[in-house]
């Protein structure tokens, strides 16, 4: 049975001291975000369940660390993302090495097509054909995370500080590079 | 695109992530700089372009398979937990039986005896046995054999 009174603090605290069924709830709340997550950091359901399952057994793990510093939210977002960089770099994941924007408009991702940006402006035609997040899949692991995070999760540059461990300052500086590169290797393959 | 030391500021304007003050100064910049206003016209169609796009659903069948890999965890870590309190407890004996063989093993500190002249034990421990079955000579040679015994017992206590 479902305990749907709980907070989540509540729920990692009766984990910790060993309430099993706690820690199950904890996994019914969040894992359809962490799995949609899980999927934009890594391209593929199955290489998705593997990352989501892997952080789920490291924040069992990590329970009796947890200090409620965070929300428990931001505390298994961060476990995730460090879990799939780690996955991109053992290079376990389909595309282990950033793609060419050639091989990334050919594989494309396995799901989700963004709608094409409208074409008025000359300089930045999109090419309909081409799905833009499978471009994220030509970028380095630190800027398609962060990229993630911030146009995909919606997450502000103090969550996205708390998850990547980070100063804020460092977020800013490390966003902007992330959406040059993907602007330049956008327009280039439009060009 | 020509970066402009405004850049990392504009990507922050985007996000709607700086203070008022800071905002008013990008927008002052944005009037008077092509490169920062085509550069945050950029990024607006590029945060459309990846607004669009959603991840898939995750299928139920995945959430069972987490509840069992968690559940799998779960009886590991307590496998762990076993196996630590075994060692632990290995660990305590050994502890225990070492300590017990130094003290047997290490020297009296005070060897004197423990008990008061007037003690009762003492008395009992000294009283000689009984003379009525041994001649004088070996009575007596008997009885303070036998007190030196007891006070010598006595002593390594």
């Amino acid at each position: 049975m479902r305990d749907l009174g709980a907070t989540d603090l509540e729920l990692v605290r009766r984990a910790a001291r060993g309430d099993e069924a706690a820690f199950h709830e904890i996994v019914n709340r969040y894992a359809k975000d962490l799995y949609g997550l899980a999927y934009s950091l890594v391209g593929n359901a199955a290489d998705a369940e593997d990352v989501l399952q892997e952080t789920l057994a490291g924040a069992y793990r990590s329970l009796p660390r947890f200090e409620a510093r965070s929300s428990v939210k931001t505390w298994l977002t961060r476990i995730l993302v460090r879990q799939a960089a780690r996955w991109r770099r053992s290079g376990r994941v389909a595309g282990r090495r950033p793609l060419s924007l050639d091989q990334a408009a050919e594989s494309g991702w396995e799901g989700g097509v963004a709608e094409a940006a409208e074409t008025s402006s000359p300089a930045m035609q999109v090419d309909a054909k081409v799905d833009v997040t499978a471009m994220l899949e030509t970028l380095s692991t630190d800027h398609r995370e962060i990229l993630v995070l911030r146009e995909l999760r919606g997450l502000s540059y103090e969550e996205i500080a708390q998850t990547l461990g980070v100063p804020r300052g460092t977020v800013e500086s490390r966003l902007y590079r992330a959406r040059r590169e993907l602007l330049e290797k956008w327009k280039g393959y439009n060009s | 695109m020509a970066e402009c030391e405004y850049g990392i500021l504009v990507s922050a304007y985007h996000d709607g992530q700086l203070d008022a003050e800071r905002a008013r100064q990008v927008e002052g910049h944005l009037a008077t700089c092509p490169a920062c206003a085509a550069e945050l016209e950029g990024l607006r169609r590029l945060s459309r372009a990846l607004a669009g796009w959603q991840a898939p659903e995750m299928p139920d069948e995945v959430l069972g398979r987490l509840h069992e890999a968690v559940a799998g965890e779960v009886v590991a870590a307590e496998r762990g937990v076993l196996r630590l309190a075994r060692a632990l407890s290995g660990v305590a004996a050994a502890v225990m039986i070492a300590g017990t063989l130094w003290l047997m093993s290490s020297p009296k500190i005070d060897a004197k005896p423990t008990l008061a002249a007037d003690d009762p034990t003492l008395k009992v421990a000294l009283t000689p046995p009984s003379p009525t079955t041994m001649p004088g000579e070996e009575v007596a040679s008997a009885e303070r054999e036998f007190a030196q015994l007891m006070v010598d017992s006595l002593s390594k206590q």
